[in-house]
């Protein structure tokens, strides 16, 4: 099933991104697997320290296992759970496509 | 839990106490029951309002109690329920002693996920022993981890247990009982970055520890239950069957109850020989308690259903399906849980907010939760109702009485929502920990732990009958037989003496002090004795009315209420329940907040009366206001 661009500040950033860019959870699609770089704090060290608690740590692997029916959340699965995260924390976890 | 009188001293300061520490879905809760059994009390910690289970552990040399803290996904607290895990171990709350032990319940499931935690706990230097569970669930999908190596890579000891098995239990409390030999960590573990994940990485692979593959069937009944389509009609259909189980399969236990009660006020009024404490009996105790034990079918099967669904694993992929509606308001996923549970009864709702990582989030919830239609509203709709649309009256297909019920339903629902909306854009903006939430694998949750789940709120609910409700029973019956008239109505037939006897009594004087502020509203002074009462709990409004028509024609007490007419006043003569004095009433009932469970549940879970007295007194301008319009819509149709 195809999936609209995730609903996400990046949808107004320019197409062309260069690729030294790294990827944020938020922007996999559906099936994408990938592995954890680290964790951005712009949401401040309670939400890094959190997200690193839930499993978000360097070298970890990632996939998006599927999106709710109303668009958000999505569920990902890391270190053999099931979590879904809004675009917020999503966004917050940058990684890597494997 | 009803929350006015005091808790008793949370701990016993002179027993050893070992804490027991864990992530949500850990398997902890199991863990805990299986070790202590149904020695368990709950008690609060002093000044702070999360709830914790207290058990007992006999058979040692000494006596030893087990501390059931909340679910935590690490030390660095992000939720009050957190706070009180950090709290405890740190000595700051239960005067000031730290537990003598540690016990970490780790799933082995989401084993290095959970090395996190297991280091913070570690780093604490106290002694600890390690619980493994879900150890079968492991072997089952294709994982393995060497629990003696395990625990000599720790360092300290790791049990292997079954929780819903009882597999290894007793050798566990066994271990337990043996507290004062654990070790504490030789050298604290890092708790941050890569030296953490080293640590992890040469634990787990010395430990022999192979990760289990995916749950295959969650991932497939995913895959239908959380799907666009399939998953929105699952969802649909069960919450449909949900609400059909509890108010039509609770219909004929719920008649049982009312026959059993109408025969036991026959029997008190006929067989006690003074006619005034018969009326007492029948109509104060009796009748009061006999009044609200009805729901009681209700709220067992609500929280039965609350329990499997939670148990099974579906309440979470709820949550992810209503998260997205839920944000139209500023609340999360959780919230809809909460809001779910307030169809029973607020106050569960509200407790049920404690998992939420942030206080404005929990905050809105709570002050919203009381406006959805909770299991006391019910019979104050079903008997407004009955007076104002015929049974036999129909819409199309559908019977009208039951759209009005769904009117009012969607009329609270909408309103929950709009208050929380506007809650999350004035007082409480921003703020706090971001939605996440984890999905368990589907599993089969044991009969006893639904049992145990059900019997607690059965118990709180059957304290307010008994405490509450009963006072406010008691209260209002004195206000409506004294003083008494004996001698005026001496020479009056008993109808008309009866009459006489209420209109002259002390709670007329209450009504007819407070009648101005109803009056535009239509409500006439037993109207509003009614309200009074309902202060204590919604419910009391059906019983009061019930002793006012008693009073008139106790013999069909539908029609006595149908004819009841203003006795004083200029409307004196018209008849006091017209079709706009019912419609505001209803109304009035879908905003006030008449529960003074309620209010005492807000006070203790807000830690203070800012927000219990802002919502009695918003809700309660809101009540006067949009009956008002609702009176004034109904007057310009009819």
């Amino acid at each position: 099933m195809s999936r609209s661009a995730p609903a996400t500040a990046t949808v107004e950033e320019p197409l062309v991104v260069a690729p030294a860019l790294p990827l944020r959870l938020a922007d996999l699609r559906r099936g994408d697997t990938a592995r954890v770089i680290g964790v951005r704090d712009d949401l401040g060290p309670v939400v890094c320290r959190r997200l690193a608690d839930l499993g978000f740590v360097a070298d970890t692997p990632v996939e998006c296992l599927r999106r709710a029916p109303l668009g958000s959340p999505v569920v990902y699965y890391i270190g053999q759970t099931e979590l879904c995260l809004r675009g917020d924390l999503a966004g917050c976890v940058l990684v890597e496509r494997t | 839990m009803s929350a006015c009188h005091a808790e008793p001293p949370a701990l016993d300061l002179a027993t050893a106490t070992i804490a027991l520490v864990g992530a949500p879905n850990s398997g902890k809760s199991t863990v805990f029951n299986q070790l202590t059994g149904l020695r368990v009390r709950t008690a609060n910690y002093p000044g702070v309002t999360v709830t914790h289970a207290v058990g007992q552990l006999t058979g040692g040399v000494a006596p030893l109690q087990l501390v059931d803290l909340p679910g935590t996904y690490g030390l660095a607290a992000a939720s009050p329920d957190e706070q009180v895990v950090v709290d405890h171990l740190a000595g700051r709350l239960s005067g000031g002693s730290t537990p003598q032990a540690v016990l970490l319940v780790v799933d082995s499931t989401t084993l290095r996920r959970s090395m996190g935690l297991v280091a913070q706990v570690l780093a604490l230097g106290r002694p600890t022993a390690v619980v493994l569970t879900m150890t079968d669930e492991l072997a089952t999908r294709g994982g393995a981890v060497d629990a003696a190596a395990l625990s000599c890579a720790l360092g300290v000891p790791v049990h292997s247990v079954v929780g819903h098995k009882g597999r290894g239990v007793p050798a566990l409390r066994r271990a337990l009982l043996d507290h004062a030999s654990w070790p504490s960590a030789v050298l604290p573990p890092p708790i941050v970055g890569d030296e953490l994940a080293a640590w992890s990485t040469s634990v787990l692979t010395r430990a022999d520890y192979r990760p289990a593959r995916p749950a295959a069937a969650t991932r497939g009944i995913d895959g239908v239950l959380l799907h666009p389509v399939w998953g929105l009609l699952a969802f649909v259909a069960v919450m449909t069957a949900f609400f059909q189980v509890i108010f039509a399969v609770a219909a004929p236990a719920q008649g049982w109850i009312e026959s059993l009660f109408a025969w036991l006020g026959g029997l008190a009024g006929q067989s006690i020989g003074s006619p005034l404490l018969a009326d007492f009996v029948e109509t104060a105790l009796i009748g009061g308690v006999g009044g609200v034990l009805v729901f009681l079918p209700q709220i067992a099967l609500l929280f039965t259903l609350l329990a499997l669904l939670e148990g099974v694993g579906y309440l979470s992929r709820a949550a992810v399906l209503m998260d997205r509606v839920m944000a139209v308001s500023g609340l999360d996923g959780r919230a809809f849980v909460a809001m779910l549970s307030s169809l029973a009864c607020a106050i569960p709702g509200i407790m049920s907010t404690r998992t939420m990582p942030s206080s404005r989030d929990r905050l809105a919830t709570m002050m919203a939760a009381p406006l959805m239609p909770c299991a006391a509203r019910l019979p104050v709709y079903l008997l407004l109702i009955g007076m104002l649309v015929p049974a036999d009256a129909t819409w199309g297909p559908l019977g009208l009485q039951g759209l009005a019920m769904f009117a009012l339903y969607l009329l609270g629902g909408v309103s929950t929502m709009v208050v929380a909306a506007v809650l999350r854009t004035t007082a409480l903006r921003d703020g706090g920990l971001r939605f996440y939430l984890e999905l368990p694998p589907y599993r089969l949750p044991t009969p006893r732990a639904v049992v145990q789940q059900v019997w607690e709120p059965v118990k709180v609910f059957l304290r307010k009958v008994g405490t509450i409700i009963l006072l406010a029973s008691i209260a209002l019956w004195g206000l409506m037989t004294f003083p008494s008239r004996a001698e005026e109505t001496a020479s009056m037939d008993p109808t008309q003496a009866a009459a006489y006897q209420l209109d002259h009594s002390y709670a007329a004087s209450v009504g007819r002090a407070v009648e101005p502020v109803f009056e535009p509203l239509g409500f006439d002074w037993r109207i509003d004795v009614g309200l009074i009462g309902a202060m204590a709990a919604r419910e009391v409004f059906v019983a009061t009315l019930g002793q006012v028509v008693a009073a008139e024609d106790a013999e069909d007490p539908s029609a006595a209420l149908a004819e009841l007419t203003w006795t004083d006043g200029p409307r004196t003569g018209e008849p006091v329940f017209t079709p706009p004095t019912v419609v505001a009433l209803l109304v009035f009932f879908v905003f006030a907040l008449q529960c003074v469970s309620t209010l005492a549940v807000l006070r203790r879970e807000s830690n203070s009366w800012r927000w219990p007295a802002a919502a009695f007194v918003g809700m309660g301008v809101l009540a006067w206001v949009m009956a008002w319009i609702a009176r004034a819509i109904t007057v310009a149709v009819t």
